[in-house]
């Protein structure tokens, strides 16, 4: 599977640079090549991400361009912030962002991955590095604390190990997103569901 | 890494500060002081460092020009050595003779004075901030440069060691002779004694060649190696050649480095950048060094560098390109701005998302909120 991985293009449509950086250190370390990875981190400022991420020119577009005959080998990681959201309220959102564009909505069958990480990327920083995450509040600031610069790195590339081991023992036990361990938040169980489409089964 | 930055009265910063994060992307307007600002850091360290004289680095046109007082004003504050130090220059000019003199110098740390040049007098003091000596000095030149590393002041050694890993690139590839002598320890702004770091690098950290070739032959279709042969001619001289395979058969050639393409230079140069920013702290100065650089190579090299500057160093990047501004606006963006032809202003991260454009569009249309 590695090797069919290195010969796929992917893009990568994230909310900020933390979650782009998770992202690219899982991918990399999942086999794909990084020459073939294209990021697209919405710019830091005023506003939601959110909507940055669902307007026209951002998702809306990636899946037109994704949809093209002629990229087969491509890929697409929408990862949108849950807040206190249900992953399925994300996914929702971004399918009508669609319709809205006169445009079918995500099909099961196409590499559309959308991981809803719950409030934000930490949560799932946090976890995947063994902490006991409470996934009633923000754990943005709990995650900068624990790891202050330099050890930031450190942390995202330990975090993506230990989301691919996650992923081995449920592939090799045949866990379910509802059977996932009871450490593991239900958010990060939906995303390995996600992550198949793109062939990380 | 460089904290906070004042200019006064130089070219069109009058009264400017700015605070820095560890990745900065530099945008706005042609003339808006993006390159301004960096040349003017470059200029604080050739004085500091490399000893070039007041009158080279600030002559007495760098003066603001609507600005009639004659006294220039550079402060940089670093944190780092586990402290805060404070460097600052202070320039008199004579408008009238187009002269001008340092009238003060300093490097404070954690507001502890190190150094001090005033008035004609020179002041050093120790590491705890006693007294040291006292000695009359010609502002001409900074005295930095010529100071001895002694066990008394290494805090302030720290410091120069600092600056002169401050470097600014520019890179023009189109006149690289591939012909070195000696080795350089650092690399020329526009990149022209490539050959001759190149040298260095390959006797300093051979053991880091190997990824550098890996990398460049992910980059550069059929790229092998980079080396320095010996073409016979008197005492050290060396061309610079690079090795390339090709076919199925992976048939060797090899080209000398000035018959490569200006976009294989500009990036064989940028990745080795990035191989020495990885094991030795810089602060990076980039003006527009995507120029000559192939599209879909871009963001590869600019996710590594930003990576490395993030843990260990700083960036300060100056672009106008669409894929650079695209990537890094995800980090601090610096949007310097004149209003009307007066002075430069900076705003911090000025995108609103809610507009649901690409950075480099609300760049490209001046989409920012007028305040």
């Amino acid at each position: 599977m590695p090797t069919e991985r290195r010969q796929l293009r992917g893009t990568v449509l994230v909310e900020d640079r933390r979650t782009e950086r998770f992202f690219r250190e899982l991918l990399v370390h999942l086999g794909f090549e990084l020459q073939k990875l294209y990021f697209r981190p919405a710019p830091k400022g005023q506003g939601d991400a959110k909507a940055w991420i669902r307007a026209q020119s951002q998702y809306p577009s990636e899946v037109r361009k994704l949809r093209q005959k002629r990229f087969q080998q491509v890929f697409l990681i929408t990862v949108m912030d849950g807040d206190n959201a249900d992953p399925v309220r994300r996914k929702a959102e971004l399918d009508s962002c669609l319709q809205g564009q006169s445009m079918d909505p995500r099909q099961p069958d196409e590499r559309i991955a959308i991981p809803v990480p719950t409030w934000s990327i930490e949560t799932w920083l946090l976890a995947l590095l063994g902490d006991s995450v409470d996934e009633a509040t923000s754990q943005k600031r709990e995650f900068e604390r624990r790891y202050p610069g330099q050890e930031e790195r450190r942390a995202l590339r330990n975090a993506a190990i230990a989301w691919d081991r996650l992923r081995r023992r449920a592939a090799a036990l045949r866990w379910e997103s509802g059977a996932y361990p009871s450490s593991s938040v239900p958010s990060l169980a939906d995303s390995k569901i996600e992550m198949r489409r793109i062939g990380v089964a | 890494m460089i904290t906070r930055v004042y200019i006064d009265n130089f070219r069109c910063f009058t009264n400017f500060e700015v605070r820095p994060n560890r990745v900065n992307l530099l945008i706005g307007n042609n003339g808006a002081g993006k390159s301004t600002f960096i040349e003017a850091l470059r200029s604080v360290v050739e004085l500091a460092v490399l000893g070039e004289a007041v009158e080279e680095e600030f002559p007495t046109n760098t003066l603001t020009r609507w600005d009639s007082r004659p006294v220039q004003r550079i402060e940089i504050d670093v944190a780092g050595n586990g402290g805060t130090y404070q460097y600052l220059i202070e320039l008199f000019h004579d408008v009238i003779r187009h002269t001008v003199m340092l009238r003060r110098e300093s490097v404070k740390y954690d507001s502890r004075v190190l150094f001090l040049y005033e008035d004609g007098m020179l002041q050093l003091h120790k590491n705890e901030g006693t007294f040291g000596t006292k000695f009359p000095f010609r502002g001409t030149r900074s005295f930095l440069p010529q100071l001895e590393a002694r066990p008394e002041n290494t805090l302030l050694t720290w410091f120069l060691d600092y600056l002169r890993r401050i470097w600014l690139i520019k890179l023009n590839p189109t006149d690289i002779d591939p012909e070195s002598e000696l080795e350089s320890e650092s690399l020329d702004p526009d990149g022209s004694n490539f050959p001759a770091w190149y040298r260095h690098l390959s006797q300093e950290r051979p053991e880091d060649l190997v990824a550098l070739a890996d990398r460049l032959g992910e980059t550069l279709p059929g790229f092998r190696t980079l080396r320095n042969v010996s073409t016979g001619k008197a005492g050290r001289k060396r061309e610079l050649v690079a090795a390339f395979s090709q076919g199925t058969a992976k048939s060797k050639y090899e080209v000398f480095f000035d018959e490569l393409s200006d976009g294989e230079r500009a990036t064989i140069i940028l990745y080795c950048i990035l191989m020495d920013s990885e094991g030795t702290a810089k602060t990076l100065l980039l003006d527009e060094p995507e120029n000559y650089v192939g599209l879909k190579l871009i963001q590869p090299w600019l996710v590594s560098l930003a990576d490395v500057m993030r843990d260990d160093g700083q960036l300060f990047l100056v672009s106008h390109h669409p894929e650079v501004i695209d990537y890094l606006a995800a980090d601090e963006s610096l949007l310097f701005e004149r209003l009307d032809g007066g002075p430069a202003r900076v705003r911090l991260n000025p995108f609103d998302r809610d507009l649901g454009l690409k950075a480099s569009e609300l760049v490209g249309q001046g989409l920012f909120d007028a305040d």
